[in-house]
């Protein structure tokens, strides 16, 4: 599994790490370890809903616009959670340069949240900034090509 | 690090300013020297990072309960002088207002007893919890607005709340200088729909007893109208995705200026501030306080159904049953409060941040309700579900940390440490063989909430006793659970 999650960063909350070969499949990656938190088992959410968003960063630096867009991301994951009761996971996404930083557009999908199906474990109240980072190529020359790109991040709950 | 701390007496440890280059203040720690040493070393970077923050008066501050947090370690408090100090989201926390609760009944719990699945069953539907819940208020976004600037006002008025609730509520339950206008509108309707929710984690309401070998303080304890097997109920929750919310919102705006615009150097991203008289401070705070309205309306409506489920099951009005508030007490807030450097000193205005820290106003304070001068400001502080809470009142020595005092316990082990050791039926089924009845959202949640896996509530609680910052009057056992 792309992600695990880990006991040493906070014993309060929920902390994990994730990578993937691209910076698309790190944010679908991380999406996935976010919901799992909330929802242990993901093959119980359907795609039934979709909803496409898109941010921008200034950042003309793939890493640095990465550690923002993934920030939004998963915030605005944790938004349609409670704003309009929709479990939601990153299916697609499209990270580009652009004249003036990187632009991210993804599609959310899944379902509404069904307490007759889905089991819940422990709800997810916001993404923090305690020791997010995230590492791109070449910060860690032993890394496999799968490897190319980690994420840490702590979860609120 | 936990080396650089010098003991200035069994309960109180100092770091200087010179472990730190930066450091405006000292970093003081209220433990015992065996809390001390239980305490991860993350504690002692933040407390340090938090006293280098601009116009931080007298010290950085941490409660025995302390551990580490995001930017602030939980049980931080800090005062920063309100005309040249700075505001920090970090010192607040992401549930704005998370509090606690306390209410009495005139019932015994042997009255209790024969009835008690059935209030625990019905709490459990009439009160949702967990992942997505919603509250049976269904507001609007202008109805929602004004909730976040009436707070307990706005439950008065739509009948769900007693006149006497906001007296006995901090602030009274309307913390002055809300403004909605501050509010995003990601907040708003990420917020609309949780009034009358607990939430998840280690949110919880409790239907509790005072069994009589848990009388402290026998004399204070009648003044608060306890007595030798009372049932009585506490709750323990925040500001849900609202709070969640605009914390957020406003971090990431700290985070662009407060070093760009205002030049504050940032420790860790987790402490960005901005000056508290400057737009986005003063944005913050009205927004702030939204969250902190929402929240004590959360806990009155929370209340106006814990009143309708008793009056059910016994079949009595709810005033019959004697289930009156003692108070509402927040344990993530910043206030604006007076405090002099010496007894006959000018007073000045400071912006006290606690986060995870309770107030603890001590006997004479002008601020109490009237029943509470004489006695001091009743102080909840909850334990883990398996050991129990307690009443306590602040104490006039509480000045050394701004009046301020536990919240919890703390824990000892990472959530998913808690869920490998425990299960969640399993611990459900223990806890009712104890004498506990459980009705949860998420067996996996309930496991990570496991009595081991936080420390021992007795030795944090007896640590406030013995340095002065609050004073115990009884402990609770729960009797009954509903978890998130």
């Amino acid at each position: 599994m792309p992600y695990h999650y880990l006991e040493h960063l906070s014993w309060a909350d929920t902390a994990f790490e994730a990578w993937a070969a691209t910076p698309e499949s790190l944010l679908i990656e991380s999406s996935r370890a976010c919901l799992q938190v909330m929802v242990p088992d993901l093959s119980s959410v359907r795609p039934r809903e979709r909803r496409e968003i898109a941010f921008h960063s200034d950042s003309s630096d793939l890493r640095s616009a990465l550690d923002a867009l993934l920030f939004e991301l998963l915030e605005k994951q944790i938004f349609f959670k409670d704003a309009e009761q929709l479990l939601l996971l990153c299916t697609q996404a499209s990270l580009k340069p652009m004249e003036s930083g990187h632009e991210l557009r993804a599609t959310l999908e899944g379902e509404a949240i069904d307490p007759n199906r889905h089991e819940f474990a422990t709800d997810v109240k916001a993404v923090t900034l305690h020791r997010f980072h995230v590492e791109g190529p070449g910060a860690s020359p032993h890394k496999s090509r799968e490897e190319n790109w980690k994420a840490t991040v702590v979860l609120d709950v | 690090m936990k080396q650089a701390c010098k003991p200035l007496s069994e309960t109180l440890w100092e770091i200087p300013t010179t472990f730190k280059e930066g450091m405006k203040v000292p970093a003081r720690i209220i433990a015992t020297r065996e809390l001390l040493e239980a305490m991860d070393e993350t504690v002692v970077e933040q407390i340090t990072n938090v006293a280098t923050l601009p116009g931080i008066v007298k010290a950085a501050y941490c409660m025995p309960d302390g551990h580490s947090g995001y930017g602030f370690p939980i049980g931080g408090v800090a005062a920063m002088d309100a005309r040249t100090g700075v505001i920090s989201p970090g010192g607040i926390g992401f549930d704005i207002n998370c509090g606690m609760r306390l209410a009495l009944t005139r019932l015994q719990v042997e009255e209790v007893q024969p009835h008690l699945e059935k209030l625990v069953d019905r709490l459990f539907e009439r009160v949702p919890s967990g992942v997505g819940s919603s509250g049976f208020v269904d507001l609007s976004e202008d109805e929602f607005r004004e909730v976040a600037e009436q707070g307990s006002r706005w439950a008065l008025k739509n009948g769900y709340a007693w006149p006497e609730d906001l007296e006995l509520t901090e602030d009274l339950g309307a913390s002055p200088g809300a403004n909605a206008d501050a509010v995003s509108a990601s907040a708003i309707q990420r917020g609309r729909k949780h009034i009358g929710t607990l939430g998840s984690g280690n949110h919880y309401l409790e239907i509790q007893v005072l069994k009589p070998e848990n009388i402290y303080d026998p004399a204070m304890a009648e003044k608060l109208g306890l007595f030798p097997g009372q049932v009585v109920v506490m709750f323990h929750c925040g500001s849900r995705g609202f709070g969640h919310q605009i914390a957020t919102d406003y971090l990431k705006l700290f985070l662009a200026v407060s070093e760009k615009k205002y030049g504050i150097q940032l420790r860790d991203r987790e402490l960005a501030a901005a000056p508290f008289q400057s737009p986005e401070g003063q944005a913050y705070y009205g927004a702030m306080k939204c969250a902190v309205n929402m929240s004590f309306a959360n806990r009155q409506v929370i209340l106006h159904r814990v009143r309708e489920v008793f009056s059910e099951v016994f079949g009595r009005d709810a005033r019959d049953l004697g289930l009156q508030m003692v108070y509402d007490v927040a344990h993530n807030t910043a206030k604006l409060e007076e405090y002099s450097e010496s007894a006959r000193g000018p007073k000045r205005q400071l912006l006290v941040h606690r986060k995870g820290a309770t107030r603890a106003f001590g006997p004479g304070m002008p601020e109490l309700p009237a029943r509470y001068r004489e006695t001091g400001q009743p102080v909840i502080i909850g334990g883990s579900m398996e050991t129990g809470s307690y009443l306590l009142t602040g104490t006039s020595s509480g000045s050394e940390s701004f009046f301020s005092t536990a919240h919890g316990s703390g824990r000892t082990m990472s959530r998913h440490q808690a869920k490998r050791l425990f299960h969640g039926r399993e611990l459900a089924d223990k806890m009712r063989r104890a004498g506990t009845y459980v009705r949860t959202a998420s067996f996996a949640g309930l496991a990570e909430e496991a009595g081991a896996a936080y420390k021992d509530i007795d030795e944090v609680i007896e640590t406030t006793r013995r340095a002065g910052i609050s004073r115990p009057v009884a402990k609770f056992t729960p009797i009954g659970n509903i978890k998130g």
